[in-house]
């Protein structure tokens, strides 16, 4: 049985953002409008969070601001999935079982079972679940572009990366008419297919003929919050602790994300 | 005097509603599946083509009926009008309006592929006994079929019940 997973290189990132693009495109995400993009209620699946490494923090200084004239900003890049995680506390508190971990590791939503008590959004550390304040609505010609495959919601509900799912279903169907398992590459995830730095790998964790296994083993890997013990699937790699490097630590910058949204 | 047309159009409109309320739905041609499937031992596949191989089985072409409506062998005189409504589509190159009742809702993914061929699940398992109808069904799927015969047929046959299999 695979167990699908993500390992993402931040050295490689260049926060280029074709990742969240072509998440949006590929799922339908919804546009929310200038006023709950102030409020922090636009929806990222997969987000670039921007974080500043000079030692300023995020918001002291602006990148145009009277630190940066003495201290060139630095900022590094931390694009951020579902983390997948083996123990997802999401799926513990849901209480119609809207959300629930697949046997091959993925933490699937159906937002059409969810009531909208957003209790899953309390629980996720990482903040990779977003809640549906309007309607859903496309800017200009965007709703006329929609992919068929992937559900629209609807106003109050939870949505939240799914890593493609639509994909593997047919990728799965696929290899069962043929009687084989799934190849690796053959089911990739949208931000993996469209970034330009090959920053994403994705694959089977556990299969170890795949590049995602032998990466997630690296000496660079690390997992975000791995100490809260969720097991993330989602793997990062980076020269160096990341912690130490930033300035910022991640987990501040976590709840940061979180006061923001929540 | 307008507003009163308004009231009018309106009340139409309503009666027109709850006339179409119980969902029933009348097709372009009154099909027998009976004739064509018990009496002349054509297959589900013969005319739903893609039963076997994408998600949807699909409704016939007009192709598919001038494959054999193109000669003459219906004898029947109260078939010969729907016969010559198919001629004309063909000459015209138009398809037959057909109604699809068989829709699940967008954030279900059903494979007829993947039951029908892969499972190899019987079409009457679902459709029951389609075959042996004489006027084509008339209900949307969504009122002779729920998730729970999904979920039982599932357990009868010990299939995994996983969300992440069929919804999206």
């Amino acid at each position: 049985m695979p167990r699908w997973g993500m390992v993402i290189d931040l050295d490689r990132c260049t926060g280029c953002q074709a990742c969240s693009i072509a998440c949006r495109t590929e799922n339908n995400v919804p546009a929310c409008g200038d006023r709950n993009a102030w409020k922090g209620r636009a929806i990222f699946w997969n987000k670039v969070v921007a974080v500043r490494m000079d030692g300023h923090g995020e918001t002291a200084h602006g990148p145009h601001g009277a630190a940066a004239a003495h201290s060139r900003p630095r900022f590094r890049f931390l694009p951020m999935p579902c983390m997948h995680c083996e123990r997802p506390p999401c799926t513990m508190v849901c209480p119609v079982r809207a959300t629930t971990k697949n046997v091959e590791g993925i933490v699937m939503q159906v937002p059409s079972r969810c009531i909208g008590c957003r209790l899953c959004q309390a629980a996720c550390p990482y903040s990779r679940r977003y809640f549906n304040w309007q309607e859903v609505s496309f800017p200009g010609d965007l709703g006329q572009a929609l992919n068929p495959d992937v559900a629209l919601r609807t106003l109050g509900v939870i949505e939240k990366c799914t890593f493609c799912i639509h994909r593997f279903q047919k990728v799965r169907e696929q290899a069962r008419a043929e009687d084989r398992e799934i190849r690796e590459g053959e089911y990739v995830t949208a931000c993996v297919q469209a970034c330009p730095a090959r920053a994403r790998t994705f694959g089977d964790l556990d299969n170890p003929s795949h590049a995602v296994a032998k990466l997630a083993q690296s000496p660079r890997a690390f997992r975000l919050l791995h100490e809260l013990g969720t097991g993330p699937q989602v793997v990062y790699l980076h020269e160096g602790s990341w912690q130490d490097d930033s300035g910022l630590p991640v987990r501040d910058l976590l709840s940061k994300e979180k006061e923001d949204h929540g | 005097m307008g507003a009163f047309v308004n009231g009018s159009a309106g009340l139409c409109l309503a009666v027109l509603a709850l006339a179409c309320s119980d969902g029933e739905v009348t097709q372009p041609i009154p099909f027998n599946h009976n004739i064509h499937v018990s009496k002349n031992g054509l297959a589900c596949e013969d005319c739903h083509e893609q039963v076997f191989t994408g998600p949807s089985a699909g409704l016939p072409r007009v192709s598919v009926c001038m494959g054999c409506h193109d000669s003459d062998i219906t004898t029947s005189q109260a078939a010969a009008p729907h016969i010559e409504t198919i001629r004309r589509h063909s000459k015209e190159g138009t398809e037959i309006p057909w109604v699809n009742l068989y829709t699940l809702p967008h954030h279900v993914y059903y494979s007829h592929r993947r039951h029908a061929k892969i499972a190899g699940i019987a079409c009457a398992t679902c459709h029951g006994d389609i075959g042996k109808s004489e006027t084509p069904p008339r209900l949307p799927i969504e009122r002779t079929l729920d998730m729970w015969n999904c979920i039982d047929c599932h357990r009868e046959r010990g299939v995994d019940n996983d969300c992440a299999w069929c919804h999206r």
